[in-house]
């Protein structure tokens, strides 16, 4: 049984342009121990679909409106639906079962209080403890996520620190109450190419050494295929593609995900005059989406019927999520 | 990555404020009274008169109200008026007195058909003072405003722009400025050039632009790190042009919004002036003017005391919630 | 490629301004001595003819405190920098924040002025012009922004935005200029009916178009682009690019292309320049990445994340954090990271020096850096290739 499953998850902003269907029927379920990363373009839905497990949707505009997210809390009963807890219920349910990790780590700390009381908060909210339980918890978890000297870094404001160190104190912060899900969106998108590839091996080792769900939000295909298991692909706020990472990179079968790899330019010199591979067009308005499949208009291998019908999960039975009428290898 | 892709409608940025002010149904009304008011203002002479709009007389079309046309010229309006010769027609304004005109007969009359403001204990009507003193509180307030904002953008600009030394200089008279005590200041230099409308608009409009210049400073500063400001600097825009084509249409929505407020304190300012004797001359209808004169009768006539300070407050109100709500609308971070 | 550039030539006779022509003229000089099939290489072979040298230039910002605004510190954002880019060629510019590489190009440009140090910008000393001296020789140089969100004016329309430059230098009347931008708009990719609309009616890729087609208003002989594409989404960054190739070939432009993403410098770009802390760390031809052997050369190379999940590689990941720019570490000044420093590292600070041909460095050790450090690398960049 998984350990969280998503069923047709549907988030919608109330804006004055009209509704934007941000997530627009999400399904899919994560294991216990598993990596999920989920990928797609600004304006996909796949931050939305993280802020929306965790019920931390901006509200107005936005509003979860439908679906169900199931989460097996207790190992013998039944799931529970998070959409279903009560606010405090779900407090409770947040940091210490389904922790998350925001893009922008300076934002994401308080300014005013050290680092340590920081973290020493999210674990007294939850577990409690003596002041000394709890502080050495805090130098425990500083110095897991490796931050030198973490005794006397406990003291530092967050301005005193820098980006990577600051993300390193936010994953410190999420993991304090040992989450069994922990979810990151845009983990390292601020941060410097060195100093992510250290922030993606330490999720990596955190991950494997507490036996933790992960739900990586990137747009990074890259960092996808260095932490993650399984791939979901994003575009106008619907699943287009899901598979392991093999089979999302070697046999991608969606144009969109085919086009998002060729997109992406290798390490190496091409040939002179060589083109960059792009997907024309643009993302459609989400608050006007056309008939059919979103992706037509920008989609090499559209034909009349992709305007006009729906497209269901996996029309061309290939045994997994591929939402393309006409998906085949490239 | 790619924000504002959940938004594409295509609106000039007056209009996406004005949609954001929209949303505020009390904004909205108290904008409306703004319009009407100076409406009200400029027609004046139109809404509360003692002379026809117009009338025919003598076979000829004139309006009275404006010129007192040559073939009435010798003739006793108020006498012709009275009794009207055939042939005579004329349109009356909806209130039919000038705010100078005494009626003895009815001093201190209460609200009735004929006097819907009653009258103070001249004779004069209260309707008719109200509507000529707006004229005084609106020109008071726009002009001192626009003195201040005229002043406090110039400066704030050149500091913000320039920084340095300049800014340094600025800064430091704003600070000194902001040191005195304003509404003494006013009282001070009015008792020196004497009380008039014209030197109660500079005397405001001189002593309340460090607000508008520490705002626009601040702007500028924001701004000139803007990397469309260092776009134009890099293709060879003199100074001038930076500051005027890209500078200042920037800033201009944080400065309307204490323009809005400003307008508010200089009617308020001018009320009290007024009030005390250092305002606009007796002769001149003014709100504040006609608090003080309806001190005497506070007990037995309410209506002149009720009447000009809800004026007063109703318009102060109106332009400050137009501020609030101005204030909002461009603010980004309460926009969905 | 003949036929490219006789393409060329009219659009430029078609077009009013001098400069181009001129700048036009001489590239089919070279294609007239040599033949060369490659436009690019044609231009990067004549590099002797340089269009903008940089010789030691430095820059701090000084960080006032107390009230008096005494300096109490200073970030060192260049420390000493020499380069060269020839007409018509691209220099990558790469490095991690706080590097200094956009401050570098600032400085070229003259937006920000130098403490010390020299600027030669075709045969031109520009270091110490005042603006007013400037101001005819900015028709030559144009800026591309990261940021399309906050480096067009939001309220000009897209035709004011564009004719501004040829405004500001009094190229062509009214009519003209009208004619002149909208065939800018074309040539940048977008209909002629962005003409008076406001940027925000535009997504991303096609605001940063519009500030493409503003940076060529004057047919420019360089364009410093700060980190062009790295706002944009994937699948919009390409069209960015190959905007950005179509353009220099059309003028023979020259880009100082600013990046901190290895993989979209390499192939846009004739040489790569890696920055560290406000210096040179390695400069090299961009066909040369994988022979390129500063250590953080190598690790900045081996840390970017490929989209391949066999190539989990063992990579080589830097320990620490950039050290701080108020107070950089003596001697090199990538030591406190480096996995081979030695003691003369903390001491004494190595010179750019070139240890083969078209390769300079700055590394005490670059002659002992043989390919077998470089080696772990190496199978990561044949996956690559085959993706």
């Amino acid at each position: 049984m998984p350990l969280l499953s998503v069923e047709h998850l549907t988030t919608h902003l109330f804006t004055d342009s009209g509704v934007v269907r941000a997530v627009d029927g999400v399904s899919f379920s994560l294991d216990r121990g598993e990596a999920l990363g989920i990928v797609g373009e600004s304006g996909c839905g796949k931050s939305m679909t993280a802020l929306s497990l965790m019920r931390l949707v901006p509200e107005p505009p936005g509003r979860i409106v439908g679906g169900r997210v199931l989460f097996q809390l207790t190992a013998t009963g039944g799931p529970v639906d998070l959409l279903m807890l009560s606010n405090e219920q779900m407090r409770k349910v947040r940091g210490k079962r389904l922790a998350m990790i925001f893009q922008e780590p300076m934002t994401s700390l308080n300014p005013v209080f050290t680092i340590g009381d920081q973290i020493a908060e999210a674990i007294k909210l939850h577990e409690g403890g003596s002041r000394r339980q709890v502080q050495s918890r805090v130098v425990d978890m500083l110095s897991l996520v490796g931050i030198p000297t973490p005794a006397q870094r406990a003291n530092d404001y967050p301005h005193q620190l820098s980006g990577g160190m600051r993300q390193r104190v936010m994953i410190a912060m999420a993991l304090s109450c040992r989450p069994e899900i922990l979810l990151a969106d845009e983990p390292t998108t601020a941060l410097d190419v060195t100093i992510q590839a250290q922030i993606l091996d330490l999720l990596r080792r955190l991950q494997a050494e507490f036996g933790m769900s992960l739900v990586l939000v990137t747009h990074d295909l890259g960092v996808v295929a260095e932490v993650a298991q399984r791939v979901i692909v994003m575009y106008a706020g619907k699943i287009v593609e899901q598979g392991t990472v093999d089979q999302i990179f070697r046999q991608p079968l969606h144009p969109y995900t085919q086009g998002l790899l060729k997109a992406i330019p290798p390490l190496a010199k091409l040939p002179p005059g060589t083109r960059f591979a792009t997907i024309p067009g643009t993302v459609p308005d989400l608050a006007h989406l056309p008939r059919g499949c979103a992706f037509a208009d920008r989609c090499p291998k559209v034909r009349e019927n992709c305007r006009e019908n729906e497209v269901p999960d996996d029309p061309c039975n290939v045994g997994r999520l591929v939402r393309c009428f006409y998906a085949s290898n490239p | 990555m790619e924000r504002g892709s959940l938004n594409p409608s295509s609106q000039k940025y007056s209009a996406l404020i004005w949609r954001q002010f929209k949303k505020s149904r009390l904004a909205v009304i108290c904008l409306v009274f703004v319009a009407i008011l100076a409406a009200v203002a400029v027609a004046a002479p139109f809404i509360a008169n003692d002379r026809p709009v117009l009338m025919r007389y003598n076979g000829s079309w004139s309006m009275p109200v404006l010129k007192m046309p040559v073939a009435l010229r010798g003739v006793d309006l108020y006498e012709l008026m009275s009794n009207p010769p055939a042939g005579t027609w004329m349109l009356m304004p909806p209130i039919k007195y000038s705010p100078g005109s005494y009626d003895l007969s009815s001093v201190l009359a209460a609200p009735s058909l004929q006097h819907p403001f009653g009258t103070d204990g001249d004779g004069r009507d209260v309707a008719a003072q109200l509507v000529w003193g707006s004229r005084v509180s609106l020109s008071v307030g726009v002009v001192a405003v626009g003195i201040a904002v005229a002043i406090g953008v110039l400066l704030g600009l050149i500091a913000g722009f320039y920084g340095g030394w300049i800014d340094i200089a600025v800064s430091r008279f704003i600070e000194v400025m902001i040191c005195f005590p304003t509404f003494f200041l006013i009282l001070a230099v009015l008792a020196f050039v004497g009380p008039s409308i014209y030197n109660i608009m500079i005397v405001i409009g001189v002593t309340g632009w460090t607000g508008v210049a520490r705002l626009v400073r601040g702007e500028c500063l924001k701004l000139r790190r803007r990397e469309f400001v260092m776009a134009a600097a890099a293709s060879g825009a003199r100074d001038r042009r930076v500051m005027l084509r890209h500078i200042l249409p920037n800033s201009m929505a944080p400065v309307l919004v204490s323009a809005s407020f400003g307008i508010a304190g200089a009617i308020l300012v001018e009320a009290s002036l007024s009030f005390l004797g250092f305002g606009v001359p007796p002769s001149q209808p003014s709100w504040g003017s006609m608090l003080s004169q309806a001190q005497q009768f506070m007990d037995i006539a309410w209506w002149l005391t009720l009447i000009p300070g809800s004026a007063i407050f109703f318009t102060i109100t109106a332009y400050n919630l137009v501020g609030e709500a101005l204030r909002d609308a461009i603010d980004p971070n309460l926009r969905t | 490629m003949q036929c490219g550039q006789a393409r060329a030539v009219l659009l430029c006779i078609k077009s009013v301004t001098r400069d181009s022509c001129i700048v036009i003229r001489k590239t089919l000089k070279y294609s007239g001595d040599f033949t060369i099939h490659d436009p690019r290489s044609t231009i990067y072979e004549h590099m002797n003819d340089i269009l903008v040298n940089i010789e030691d230039l430095k820059k701090r910002f000084p960080i006032e405190g107390g009230l008096l605004g005494r300096e109490v510190a200073a970030v060192h954002a260049v420390r000493g920098v020499s380069l060269s880019i020839g007409r018509g060629e691209t220099l990558g510019l790469v490095g991690e924040s706080g590097c200094g590489k956009s401050t570098l190009g600032m400085l070229l440009l003259r937006l920000l002025e130098p403490d010390s140090g020299s600027i030669i910008f075709d045969g031109v000393d520009i270091t110490r012009m005042s603006q007013r001296e400037l101001r005819p020789l900015r028709r030559r140089m144009q800026v591309v922004f990261q940021d399309p969100y906050a480096s067009l004016n939001p309220r000009m329309t897209v035709g004011e935005i564009v004719a501004e430059p040829l405004l500001v230098h009094r190229v062509a009347r009214r009519e003209e200029r009208r004619e002149r931008v909208i065939e800018l708009i074309r040539l940048v990719g977008l209909s002629e009916d962005a003409y008076g609309k406001y940027p925000h009616e535009f997504s991303g890729g096609q605001r940063q178009r519009i500030g493409i087609a503003r940076a060529i208003a004057l047919t420019p002989s360089i364009i410093v682009a700060d980190e062009p594409v790295s706002a944009l989404d994937i699948s919009i960054r390409g069209e960015i690019l190959n905007l950005l190739c179509d353009l220099r070939e059309r003028f023979s432009l020259a880009y100082l292309f600013i990046a901190h993403d290895l993989k979209v410098v390499e192939h846009l770009s004739h040489r790569i320049a890696v920055m560290y802390l406000g210096k040179i760390a390695e400069l090299f031809p961009a066909e040369g990445l994988a022979a390129a052997r500063h250590p953080y050369t190598q690790a900045l190379a081996s840390a970017v994340p490929l989209p391949d999940p066999g190539a989990r590689r063992k990579r080589m990941v830097l320990a620490g954090d950039v050290p701080s720019q108020i107070v950089p570490p003596a001697g090199c000044s990538f030591h406190p990271r480096c996995p081979y420093a030695q003691e003369i590292c903390k001491n004494v600070e190595p010179p750019l020096e070139e240890y083969q041909p078209g390769f300079k460095a700055s590394c005490h050790f670059i002659a002992e850096m043989s390919e077998r450090t470089v080696s772990h690398m190496a199978p990561a960049l044949h996956d690559a290739v085959r993706v």
